[in-house]
């Protein structure tokens, strides 16, 4: 471990507390980054069709190994798995993936979701992780207009201007949410990191397909309370009385998005 | 004791990473070595374009020599595009810069720098503008008319581009990246993603789109062996044609898991299917997929009235004749050449009021040069070479070949290996971080 840690840039503190059945979090270290934009040092499937969804769900699918209905909430970058849980607790009619980047991180998600499932026969069937990189390869997962909600909660904020490009909400990566998003589905933005809620919520609004929900609304969604105290990085938030910031918006279909620009 | 063994292991773990992860640069000097080669067609006359290493030569086919051109591009051209009209033709290049030409003098209208090296140009008639690929992923769009204007930008890959078309109706806009796929936009609303095109499992190199039957469609080759056939209108995969089928592994078998290449030698103790290990991202990713020995698809070119797609391979002095017919490829025909081939271009020529079809192939070992064939349709598809040197006198058209195929050995800084000199190979290679663990190891390692 001594050789292994690193002490700079966001590191996630190591609580060795004895959460969810033995699973301790100091094995599962790793950098805060990774960089997004390198070419995936992991396998990822050719296309929707070929993903074997019975690895991940394996109740669900069942004897046939078919998923009954395709993934419907999706947490990009779901960290230690904090939001994830809560979604399957409080929608567990719903199939909830969560996508990390990080290999040791995402092995921590799913011996915790297996720890659940362990315990709590029959639930937490409904959700589960994988490892990949969602900026490049969420086409190979999810077809299209599938999904019904995203999630980016503390994105990393990449700071440096040259590196603005890595991160997760920005003008490209946008319209590929857009497309595994159907329309009217909703997208999820929480940081705690005011100049990268400024420009999620800059380049959010300069999309043609998503509109901001207006205030009312946005208090309204049964996600609002969730996306903003579920996982850990948000509880670390609340310790450090940091302040949250956070937008939804909704996917809007190509015809609106037409007439709202002509109209401008 | 633990912790200092999960430190050794998570090392291991990320040196195999790091040895699967050089094989995605697979593909890439196929990339390099590509070079232009096309005949544009004018309202009376057709002429010969080829991008060489530092300009751009034009023969015209009704007089049979080179054209005198304005100074204009500086390194390599990598796309053409001519107007429905047959007016103007833009062209983009590895020096930065876009080029308006009249047509038919050639004569330079308008010029314009881009941020980034060109990959692809198309022209979008109805709104008067060009539209052009950058290498670093993002597309853009400016008036023909006013090339000086700020670019618009209409969509963009997380990955670089290596080709653009756009469809026969105007209203899909085709970019073909690193990442193996081949998106399908919506035009002019690209920000709008009609489809992706799944099933390259190695980098795209080169895309065509026709119409055949009334249905748009699109064909794509690849680093790892292939040309596909997919439908423009959803993304579909109509047929796959495997340059090398001992290599191929399963297709079409769904939910059966291929002999796995060992990823990892050893499942780490914790759990062999933690969701981020190797073996639990290949289960969940079904088939296994890179096959880095595969040869490479260099180029493809299109004959709308004989539905006949030819295309070149990395490494194979043989162009393949594919004919195309609706849902399916079928080969027809290997046609052998001297060199090295780094250009394709199959297409009719105007002759004395009919069409005929001729096949031109660059090729490369020393200096460029060259390869002109007759080629008849029908169901054994007939392939005569011409050769260039003795027919010089038959038809103007082959004279213009044989010109340009002279001019191209002879200038002096053509010369030079088959090995894409120009920088844009270095591109498309993958940096490698120096502070990265076990990277002398790495360099210089051949396959």
């Amino acid at each position: 471990m001594s050789g292994y840690h690193a002490n700079s840039g966001r590191h996630f503190t190591v609580e060795v507390e004895d959460d969810t059945g033995g699973v301790k979090k100091r094995k599962f270290r790793s950098r805060a980054h990774a960089n997004p934009l390198a070419d995936p040092q992991f396998e990822y499937p050719v296309s929707p069709d070929c993903v074997d969804w019975s690895v991940l769900y394996p109740e669900l699918c069942g004897e046939a190994k078919t998923m009954p209905r395709p993934v419907e909430y999706a947490d990009i970058g779901c960290g230690f798995g904090g939001l994830l849980v809560k979604l399957g607790e409080r929608f567990p009619d719903k199939i909830s993936i969560g996508v990390e980047i990080r290999e040791k991180v995402a092995s921590y998600v799913d011996q915790r979701i297996k720890a659940l499932r362990n315990e709590n026969k029959g639930r937490f069937q409904n959700i589960s992780v994988v490892r990949t990189n969602a900026m490049k390869c969420i086409a190979n997962f999810f077809v299209k207009g599938s999904l019904e909600k995203l999630f980016f909660c503390f994105a990393d904020p990449h700071f440096k201007t040259k590196n603005h490009r890595r991160r997760i909400i920005n003008r490209n990566s946008i319209s590929e949410f857009a497309y595994v998003l159907k329309e009217g589905g909703f997208l999820y933005v929480v940081t705690d990191v005011k100049e990268l809620h400024d420009w999620q919520v800059e380049h959010l609004n300069a999309h043609p397909l998503f509109e901001k929900l207006d205030d009312d609304a946005e208090k309204a969604d049964p996600c609002w309370d969730l996306m903003f105290n579920s996982s850990e990085e948000a509880n670390k938030v609340e310790r450090n009385e940091g302040s949250k910031f956070g937008a939804i918006y909704r996917r809007i279909s190509l015809a609106e998005a037409v007439a709202r620009r002509e109209k401008k | 004791m633990s912790d200092s063994q999960d430190a050794a292991k998570s090392k291991e773990g990320s040196k195999d990473e790091q040895s699967s992860w050089q094989d995605n640069c697979h593909g890439v000097s196929a990339l390099a070595i590509k070079r232009l080669i096309k005949f544009a067609h004018c309202k009376d006359k057709t002429l010969l374009i080829y991008g060489g290493l530092k300009t751009m030569l034009v023969a015209d086919c009704s007089t049979g020599s080179l054209m005198e051109l304005e100074q204009s591009h500086t390194e390599r051209v990598t796309s053409v595009t001519v107007g429905k009209d047959k007016e103007v033709m833009v062209s983009g290049g590895n020096d930065k810069r876009l080029v308006v030409w009249q047509l038919p003098e050639m004569k330079v209208a308008s010029k314009t720098v881009t941020d980034k090296k060109v990959v692809s140009v198309v022209l979008d008639e109805e709104r008067r503008r060009v539209v052009f690929a950058e290498i670093a992923g993002e597309v853009f769009q400016k008036p023909i008319d006013d090339l000086d204007s700020k670019a618009e930008h209409l969509l963009g890959h997380i990955s670089s581009l290596t080709d653009m078309r756009i469809s026969p109706s105007g209203s899909r806009l085709l970019t073909s990246d690193r990442d193996e796929k081949v998106r399908i936009s919506n035009f002019p609303h690209a920000f709008e993603i009609e489809a992706f095109c799944l099933g390259h499992t190695e980098l795209v190199t080169c895309i065509e789109t026709f119409t055949l039957a009334e249905e748009e469609l699109l064909l794509s080759g690849g680093a790892d062996g292939s040309v596909r056939l997919w439908s423009v209108k959803d993304g579909s995969l109509l047929d796959t044609y495997m340059i090398d089928p001992a290599g191929e592994e399963e297709e079409g078998e769904d939910g059966q898991q291929a002999d796995s290449q060992p990823l990892a030698e050893e499942p780490k103790t914790w759990d062999r299917f933690a969701a981020g290990t190797a073996q639990a991202t290949a289960a969940v990713s079904g088939r296994m997929r890179r096959r880095t020995n595969s040869p490479a698809v260099v180029a493809l070119a299109y004959c709308p009235r004989l539905s006949l797609a030819a295309c070149i391979i990395e490494n194979q002095r043989e162009v393949l004749l594919l004919q195309v017919s609706g849902k399916e490829l079928k080969e027809l025909n290997r046609v052998e050449v001297d060199q090295m081939p780094v250009g394709i271009e199959i297409d009719d020529v105007e002759h004395e009021g009919k069409a005929e079809c001729f096949m031109l192939v660059a090729v490369l070992d020393d200096r460029p040069k060259l390869e002109a064939f007759r080629v008849e349709g029908g169901k054994e598809c007939v392939v005569k070479k011409i050769d260039l040197k003795s027919s010089k006198e038959e038809s103007k058209i082959i004279s213009a070949f044989a010109c340009l195929s002279e001019e191209m050995s002879t200038r002096q800084e053509e010369s030079h290996k088959a090995s894409g000199q120009d920088g844009s190979g270095q591109y498309f290679q993958k940096r490698r971080r120096h502070t990265e663990p076990g990277f002398k190891q790495y360099q210089g390692k051949a396959d």
